[in-house]
């Protein structure tokens, strides 16, 4: 099992030092010249050249890229040439706010989710089943930002009863302050991913059911609701759990339209002005987040599975 | 020509003299009241009004005063900054939106109001030298920074000699590039000289740029804001929001006779997405943000609301490069010219909040001595063609437009491009769309024949700073490549002429010649439009400036 880990983290690293050299050869074919976004197109040539060269663009570009990876990994990632602040700090916050909602969102998504997916697994081609992938086809098929308007038209605009205005102050986001600014933003983003998880439980779920050693099981004459908790069960969340593990990063990272339907300060939003503003640092650092955040989520999964499944486990 | 030394000396008889222009009708009441507060006379035309006009104001100053007394206390949250920023160094802003920040922390030497007439505000008054090269101010006393140091002259030295050191790099030193240096007479009187005769000098001291920092400054605004202004910073977010809080010692003082702001604090936070500024609004969560013009329904129908707009001479361009083909031709000028029906453009892009444009940027109203009685040219497909035929083009022309990429600007420039473009076309002037993210970085090249530009600029304080940047031979940004002698010899004179009739007058020559035979097409002026509690008492300013000190809101 150590070996298994350890194999995982090896390949991560790797993927992940192949993306930061992808990473940084992209930010330096974008036609995109920092001293002129820095100074602003009223500066002159002259001083935009000595930005450039104080900046070290002029160095070569394998010094440049080990330099750059070299502050990265030491947390210096540099100023925003947008904002003008440090990133560091700014990221860091709005990672805080992002994984707040990410976990909530995963919190109205899993026992939801699991809950049908198994039911619609168990009453295949009944009418249970035949409702819950309905449900689930339709809330995969709204994007977030319908789903988004809708909630907000509903309970905030009718009903009145949660803000839809999810804009945060304060240091920190103060969970006992804000609890309520969350719901919106959360219920969106699991509306988006629940139907998904239910069918892939539902697929994982009759294909456990047709499996041999269920049969035998009821064969033998184990109670039928032995057999789903104890036997069936066990197997069919794999799949689905090592699912949510990986969307995890996309919730994190990628809620971009939710966070700005809301104009929730998460990474996403953060990333998506970056990207707007040729805000060279921002959108290496997000970048480099976000593939950091996908990698990590998939070794997560993997290392569960793992553990979950005793084929791998014990091998 | 020549600098006028008496009529300098009798700078009264100026201001009496103008204000009988302005009983003859020869110029506006505004452009009066302007010339003679910028001659640092104020207080003098006030008392040449008539005794009906002073009856007026008074009745207006009393049913303030009894009505309307505004009233203290609450706070504002407001989305009008887009984004808020972060930056060093006032003197290197080139935006409005981040100076809006600085508005709240720090003053200027002077002020230009929401009706564009020029206010005291560190500087009491102003006064030329008789050579006209050396402006001397007075400064206000008993006025203290927010982090204890009394104002006086050196501040105002520093701020201006550090504004115009190569060093700094302020955009202040190629707008006002006639100022040479400050120097101090004593605590409270600053001569501030200048390498030419520049009439407009005094609106300079309201650029961007020219916020009064203290000499002791060490630089770096967001760590050290200090500043002699209504508010200081209470909570910074970069990206996401800023708090201003009231100083209780601000200098200025409300109808009631105590220190404004009438504001507890103030907030500027980014809502980028218009949907999520609208359920902001919705919720109550918003008070003042900007709105478009597509969704004046919406915004008209919120509760507690209102949409308000105010004129400004920000404006759509297209620009024929005036030294490529087919654009030196004066007829290809005229021709593209008179496709476009202006009332079409106010009507189709401003539903009707807009006003014609006469192919130059003065926009009448909004800039002093601005010719009132533009009669922007009635769209002539004959007439058109037939220059089009006269100038070797009988079966019509094909133009690429380079434009600001929608991605860059939410698809702004591209609503003109379009629109143009659907213009030209029955006159036989074929124009492909060619969205360009780095328009920026190519604005002021060569394009090569058969090119235009499509663009946007915005409200500039005076006609000369916009001339200056953008018209004359050679200016900075002179990206239609314009060159007239004639233009620019009028333009020096403009700049040094002290005399308001002949100043209004040589404007209107400077319009003209744009107008007629001038590089650019400017189909109209737009106005900005924002939406209010409807309890907020608080001016829209033409040039967006956000200055929150005399807001008020009833409780």
């Amino acid at each position: 099992m150590l070996r298994f880990i350890l194999r995982r983290f090896v390949t991560l690293l790797i993927t992940m030092l192949a993306l930061s050299i992808l990473i940084f050869g992209l930010s330096e074919v974008l036609p995109i010249e920092p001293a002129l976004v820095i100074l602003g197109r009223e500066s002159t040539p002259e001083a935009r050249a000595a930005l450039s060269e104080e900046m070290g663009f002029n160095r070569p570009l394998p010094e440049r890229y080990v330099n750059w990876l070299v502050r990265f990994i030491s947390g210096d990632w540099g100023d925003s040439y947008r904002l003008g602040a440090p990133i560091q700090p700014l990221v860091m916050r709005r990672l805080l706010n992002s994984t707040i909602l990410a976990a909530l969102a995963l919190l109205i998504i899993s026992p939801i989710s699991l809950f049908l997916g198994v039911i619609a697994g168990l009453y295949r081609a009944r009418w249970p089943d035949r409702a819950i992938s309905a449900g689930s086809l339709l809330t995969i098929s709204l994007p977030d930002f319908v789903v988004g308007l809708l909630l907000i038209i509903i309970f905030s605009w009718w009903l009145k009863l949660l803000p839809a205005d999810s804009s945060l102050r304060g240091a920190d986001i103060d969970l006992a302050q804000h609890w309520r600014k969350l719901i919106l933003p959360a219920v969106t983003a699991a509306f988006v991913l629940v139907g998904y998880i239910t069918r892939v439980t539902r697929v994982s779920m009759i294909e456990v059911m047709d499996s041999p050693y269920i049969r035998t099981a009821i064969l033998k004459g184990l109670p039928y609701r032995t057999v789903i908790i104890r036997h069936a069960l066990r197997n069919a969340l794999i799949a689905p759990i090592a699912i949510i593990t990986t969307q995890f990063a996309w919730l994190v990272g990628g809620l971009i339209i939710i966070e700005q339907l809301f104009n929730y300060p998460g990474l996403g939003s953060l990333f998506a002005d970056a990207a707007r503003s040729n805000d060279l640092p921002m959108i290496a650092t997000s970048s480099m987040i976000t593939v950091s955040l996908i990698v990590f989520s998939q070794v997560i999964a993997d290392v569960l599975y793992g553990l979950l499944n005793p084929r791998i486990r014990f091998s | 020509m020549k600098f006028d030394l008496k009529a300098l000396r009798a700078r009264k008889e100026q201001v009496q003299e103008a204000h009988f222009e302005y009983t003859q009708g020869k110029i506006s009441r505004r452009d009066f009241l302007r010339f003679s507060s910028m001659l640092g006379a104020g207080a003098m035309a006030t008392g040449l009004l008539s005794p009906l006009e002073r009856f007026q104001m008074d009745q207006a100053k009393r049913l303030l005063a009894q009505d309307m007394a505004p009233t203290r206390g609450g706070t504002i949250v407001n989305a009008l900054g887009i984004d808020t920023t972060r930056f060093d160094d006032p003197a290197r802003l080139s935006l409005v939106f981040p100076s809006n920040y600085v508005r709240q922390v720090c003053d200027y030497l002077v002020r230009l109001d929401p009706e564009l007439n020029l206010q005291p505000a560190l500087a009491e008054s102003w006064l030329p030298s008789e050579d006209g090269l050396t402006w001397t101010l007075t400064l206000r006393q008993g006025v203290k920074f927010n982090h204890g140091k009394d104002f006086n002259a050196d501040d105002v030295v520093f701020t201006i000699n550090r504004l115009i050191d190569p060093e700094t790099a302020s955009g202040f030193a190629g707008a006002a590039n006639y100022v040479t240096g400050a120097e101090k007479v004593d605590d409270f009187t600053v001569n501030i000289h200048t390498d030419r005769v520049a009439a407009d000098f005094i609106y300079s001291l309201f650029l961007y740029q020219a916020a009064i920092l203290p000499a002791d400054w060490p630089g770096d605004f967001f760590t050290n804001p200090w500043g002699t202004g209504p508010f200081t910073i209470e909570e910074f977010a970069p990206g996401e929001y800023i708090r201003f809080k009231r100083r209780e010692d601000y200098w200025m003082l409300g109808a009631d006779g105590l220190s404004l702001p009438y504001l507890d604090s103030v907030e500027f936070v980014s809502y980028p997405d218009e949907l999520a500024r609208i359920s902001a609004l919705q919720e109550g969560s918003l008070h003042l943000a900007p709105a478009s013009i597509t969704l004046i329904d919406q915004y008209q129908s919120l509760p507690g609301y209102d949409f308000k707009s105010v004129q400004t001479g920000n404006l759509h361009i297209a620009i024929m490069q005036f030294n490529q083909e087919p654009w030196t031709d004066p007829k290809m000028r005229e021709a593209l010219k008179l496709s476009i029906d202006r009332q079409a453009y106010v009507d189709t892009l401003y539903l009707g909040y807009a006003i014609q444009g006469d192919d130059h940027p003065i926009a009448p109203g909004m800039y002093p001595l601005a010719p009132a009685d533009q009669t922007p040219r009635q769209q002539d497909y004959e007439q058109a063609r037939a220059l089009l035929a006269e100038a070797g083009y009988p079966d019509g022309i094909d133009l690429t437009a380079l434009y600001i990429d929608p991605a860059s600007d939410g698809g702004f420039t591209e609503g003109f491009a379009l629109f143009l473009a659907a213009q030209a076309e029955p006159a036989g002037i074929r124009i492909a769309l060619q969205p360009t993210p780095d328009y920026w970085n190519i604005w002021l090249d060569d394009w090569g024949p058969n090119h235009i530009g499509v663009s946007n600029w915005a409200q500039k304080n005076t006609a000369s700073e916009m001339f200056n940047l953008a018209y004359r031979t050679g200016s900075v940004w002179n990206e239609s490549h314009w060159s007239n002698p004639e233009f620019d010899a009028l333009l020096e004179e403009f700049d040094r002429t002290l005399d308001q009739e002949t100043r209004v007058t040589q404007l209107a020559q400077l319009t003209d010649m744009l107008s007629n035979d001038g590089p650019v097409i400017v189909p109209g002026f737009r106005q900005d439009f924002a939406t209010m509690v409807s309890k907020l008492h608080y001016n829209l300013h033409p040039q967006a400036f956000v200055w929150m000190a005399d807001a008020w809101l009833e409780p």
